[in-house]
């Protein structure tokens, strides 16, 4: 999957959770952009990533995911 | 036995300020990395002996050793860490490695904390830190942590006595070559003079009013003066470590050397949640990244995403139980965790309900000015009025406030 096609997707996921149709992520963005995403959305967001993906993180992982750009990284390259 | 360090401020100062020059040589010039590290670690180490040992009992309270003792047993548990650390940095796998690697650092922390009498100065702090250490090396493959880096960082001596808890990777900024700008040495003595100012006098006057002071005079205390007083030491729980957090920061800068915040006007808090984000950062920060999220994971990736807000009300009154019982083991900080954890599940609550009602009713709700002072004042309350079991974490304490209480206004 390309990084474009991972962010639009990761893009659909965000917005279904955080419920805000507006949420728009380039790989620049962190948690700060984004409102609603915070420590406890993010605990959904990843899960939401991990079903959407059909992908695991590691718990180590999860706290550097901050950053859209990291998000998208990791994703591809556990889709290798 | 020697004097100990700490008689006079003047002393004090003088004795930072040569630690810093040392510091400075160091680390200032463009010599190979492997030689600054090994230099500096033998400084740091030497500077925490000297600072917090040396002639200095209460830094040992009770254990059974001589201080020198003490000191070598304790550079040599934090020395050992590093084997555990580099061999989880460099196993990609390693479940067992990886919870050996935190619990080498917790399972101590717990056997003292036990003990309510036994003492090992900046100890919490170097748990955390060393545990924290763990975390930083498995989610960041490339950062590479030498044996004399590592000791230099967990006997920084700036930040051994009460952190902030610092991560590895801001600590290694300090071995890069660097210029300090007149700039940044400017700002970093102004951090350091306001540091000393709350820490020395504000904190000192707030103490005044605090129940410790304004209600052992015999008299009976009312409502107005149990709001007062509560205040009071929230404030001057604020001056106090903010400040000393100010002066550590400040100093670590003349090196140099980043040190994590830890707070961020946390009087401007206007909510739980945000309190935390405001309020002895690299703690909450910390036992979130340990405790908090990947416990919230497991429950939701177990019974899944309908679970998010009962599974973060569990994990957030647990996280701050723990952040409670990290003082100590007492039934006071207990309940001091308990009431946040309880405050932060509330807030979860509130937001929940929020979401129920139409959305530009909740964004007009949540961005008016009523919102926004509403929180604030209902936080400010609950922060002071737990602050209570931290004054007095012991039953004792807390019952002769009871008995001066007169339960009027």
């Amino acid at each position: 999957m390309s990084p474009d096609a991972i962010l639009a997707k990761l893009t659909d996921v965000f917005r279904d959770v955080l419920d805000e149709d507006g949420v728009v992520l380039s790989r620049g963005t962190t948690a700060k952009d984004v409102a609603g995403w915070d420590s406890l959305s993010h605990v959904r967001l990843v899960v939401a990533v991990e079903q959407e993906f059909g992908i695991r993180f590691d718990t180590a992982e999860i706290s550097g995911l901050a950053n859209v750009g990291e998000f998208v990284n990791v994703i591809a390259r556990k889709l290798g | 036995m020697m004097e100990p360090l700490y008689t006079d401020t003047a002393v004090v100062a003088a004795a930072v300020l040569l630690y810093l020059l040392a510091g400075s040589a160091i680390l200032r010039p463009l010599w190979a990395p492997k030689l600054k590290e090994t230099l500096f670690a033998c400084l740091n180490i030497a500077a925490c002996y000297a600072f917090f040992f040396h002639g200095l009992p209460f830094s040992v309270a009770k254990l059974a050793f001589t201080p020198l003792a003490t000191f070598v047993m304790y550079v040599a548990f934090g020395v050992g860490h590093w084997y555990l650390v580099r061999a989880v940095s460099e196993r990609d796998r390693g479940g067992w490695l990886y919870a050996g690697a935190l619990l080498y650092a917790i399972v101590p922390l717990v056997v003292i904390k036990l003990d309510t009498t036994l003492r090992l100065v900046g100890f919490s702090y170097m748990a955390f830190r060393m545990a924290q250490a763990v975390l930083e090396v498995r989610r960041d493959p490339m950062l590479k942590v030498t044996m004399p880096a590592y000791a230099a960082f967990l006997f920084f001596p700036l930040t051994l006595p009460i952190g902030p808890i610092s991560p590895f990777g801001m600590f290694a900024v300090g071995f890069q070559p660097d210029r300090l700008t007149l700039q940044t040495v400017t700002h970093a003595l102004g951090r350091i003079a306001i540091g000393y100012i709350k820490f020395r006098f504000l904190a000192t006057i707030a103490y005044q009013l605090t129940f410790a002071n304004l209600w052992t005079d015999g008299y009976q205390h009312g409502v107005a003066d149990f709001l007062v007083s509560s205040f009071a030491f929230f404030i001057y729980m604020y001056f106090n470590f903010a400040g000393f957090c100010d002066i550590v920061i400040g100093a670590a800068a003349l090196l140099g050397i980043p040190v994590k915040e830890n707070f961020n006007n946390p009087l401007l808090s206007t909510s739980i949640k945000d309190f935390w984000n405001r309020w002895h950062i690299s703690l909450s920060e910390f036992v979130r990244d340990l405790v908090f999220t990947p416990l919230l994971l497991g429950m939701v990736r177990r019974f899944g995403l309908n679970a998010a807000l009962p599974a973060s009300i569990l994990a957030a009154i647990l996280t701050f139980v723990i952040i409670g019982l990290w003082h100590g083991f007492q039934w006071g900080f207990f309940y001091f965790g308990l009431m946040h954890g309880l405050g932060f599940a509330a807030n979860l609550l509130w937001s929940r309900i929020m979401e129920l009602l139409p959305k530009d009713a909740a964004r007009a709700w949540n961005s008016s000015w009523m919102s926004h002072v509403l929180g604030w004042a209902l936080t400010l309350v609950f922060v002071a009025c737990s602050m209570i079991f931290v004054e007095y974490a012991d039953s004792a304490g807390r019952a002769q406030i009871l008995a001066a209480f007169s339960g009027k206004w």
